[in-house]
């Protein structure tokens, strides 16, 4: 994966680096891929569609089939599920998954506006409502209902701007106290600043392989135990309860179910925490705490690198950084380097399965990916 | 053209009603969500109900951009369904709260305008 931050590359560019190196890390010529799954929904605003053949081309492979998928904040592990698939169906023995994005062109009320067509732009943003309202929306049902505290929302912040100090790849890398926390500006009550994750610019790939010819590459693998996807009402007034995410719940479920494990064997887990309730209802919709304790599991630092799952070792979206349609497979990047033992100052000791939570918008798109270790 | 509020229902807000089982949905849709007909029809709303979330936007949308701050609802009506609806000058969670009765009150733009309905009235 590419550092994540401002990025003087185009998303052609910097996907196409992103690619090469981790198809090198594999000990791969790009001619032995046999599918491309490319996700870079904010294309447009580079004035570019279709990146896929351009990709392709400057990996010397034009011939290769490749697609692009837009799945909002959750494309690059949708783009995964599609490669699992490809492979598990036998059709494939190597897919190269690859996502990027560049937004630092855009001026923040440009960025926002296009953040807003992830959600249901009739219904929602056409009443005022941006990216970071909605989720703060969620934040005070939260709130209302559990009891959850804006110091729990806080915890969350610290941890992962605490975590990312560790990652060479993260965007921010500034230590946050509570109170540069409380005296930051409010965004959207009750989110302030720092409760929200940065615009960020980066790319990051992955290369999937069949086990055949997986085993013939490398001597340390890691496995895909399940790869899920799910989805949520896109709007979130049409929602039961929006005190959670069903669409995760669900993934989250039929993703243990495949991987035959529990909850409670996750040494390492990523979640999305595009805001700090995010990571919160994440950890709840997951199972790893039981629904309206997850704030009181992050403030107790359970969450914490050695707390009982520590999670967004990385630094999360909010502090690692959210290049949209790069988060899903930055994600399993920082998994796939948790579980071969190469995480540095953020290594969770002998971590053996760890998971990946990522989702589209408001959870209208759901992705789990289970990876455990393979000796 | 489809959303919440398209100006085409004398400035009501516009829902979708199921005409075998009598479910009303807020959000565009071509089947029941309760029995999957799909003999559904325009409907349109302008009552009062009861804020269930909120935020307060102190960083503005582009088409808001001159109000901040100002608040984002999502209400349940007592007509039956739950909808999106923005409120003018509301400042701090001091003055909104979740159980909040309040009341539509017409357009601003295409947004569906939300007052606090007035006690006793």
């Amino acid at each position: 994966m590419s550092k994540f931050g401002k990025m003087k590359e185009s998303s052609r560019e910097s996907m196409s680096a992103v690619s090469l190196s981790a198809l090198n890390d594999a000990g791969l010529s790009p001619r032995e891929v046999d599918s491309a799954f490319y996700s870079n929904a904010f294309g447009i605003t580079e004035k570019q569609l279709h990146i896929g053949p351009l990709i392709n081309t400057s990996l010397g492979i034009p011939e290769k089939p490749s697609i692009a998928i837009e799945s909002a904040c959750s494309s690059s592990s949708a783009a995964m599920h599609e490669a699992y698939i490809h492979i598990a169906s036998g059709a494939d023995d190597i897919c190269l998954v690859a996502g990027g994005e560049k937004l630092s062109h855009l001026s923040t009320m440009e960025a926002t506006s296009y953040f807003a067509m992830g959600s249901d732009y009739a219904y929602e943003a056409i009443n005022g409502v941006t990216f970071p309202g909605l989720y703060a929306a969620i934040a005070v049902a939260h709130m209302n209902k559990y009891g959850t505290t804006q110091k729990m929302l806080a915890s969350v912040a610290i941890k992962n701007h605490e975590n990312a100090l560790s990652n060479p790849h993260a965007h921010l890398h500034r230590k946050l106290t509570e109170e540069a926390y409380l005296e930051s500006p409010v965004v959207a009550y009750p989110f302030r600043l720092y409760d929200c994750c940065p615009f960020s610019d980066g790319s990051s790939a992955v290369v999937l392989a069949s086990e055949e010819k997986a085993r013939e590459l490398k001597d340390e693998l890691v496995e895909v135990a399940a790869s899920e996807r799910a989805g949520s009402v896109a709007t979130l007034q049409e929602r039961k309860d929006i005190t959670g995410i069903d669409g995760a719940e669900l993934a989250g479920r039929k993703a243990f179910r495949k991987a035959k494990i529990s909850p409670s064997e996750i040494d390492v887990a990523e979640v999305h925490d595009c805001f700090t309730i995010a990571e919160i209802i994440a950890t709840e919709d997951l199972g790893f705490f039981k629904k309206g304790k997850g704030g009181e599991a992050a403030i107790q630092g359970e969450t914490a690198l050695g707390g009982s799952l520590p999670v967004n070792t990385s630094g999360g979206l909010k502090a690692k950084g959210h290049p949209v349609s790069a988060t899903g497979a930055a994600q399993l990047h920082e998994l796939y380097e948790q579980l071969l033992q190469k995480s540095g100052n953020r290594q969770v000791e002998g971590a053996e399965y760890g998971l990946a939570h990522n989702v589209g918008a408001t959870g209208g798109s759901c992705t789990v990916h289970i990876l455990k270790r393979r000796r | 053209m489809s959303g919440q509020n398209t100006g085409g229902h004398g400035g009501r807000i516009e829902v979708y009603r199921c005409a075998d089982c009598g479910s009303v949905m807020a959000t565009f849709t071509v089947v029941c969500h309760s029995c999957m007909s799909a003999r559904i029809e325009k409907a349109a709303l302008g009552g009062s109900g009861r804020v269930q979330t909120f935020t307060i936007l102190s960083v503005p949308s582009e088409a808001f951009a001159d109000e901040a701050p100002y608040a984002y609802v999502i209400v349940r009506l007592h007509e039956g369904c739950t909808v999106s609806g923005w409120m003018r000058g509301v400042g701090s969670p001091a003055e909104l709260a979740i159980g909040d009765e309040v009341e539509y009150s017409g357009m601003r733009g295409q947004a569906s305008v939300f007052k606090k309905k007035v006690s006793g009235g």
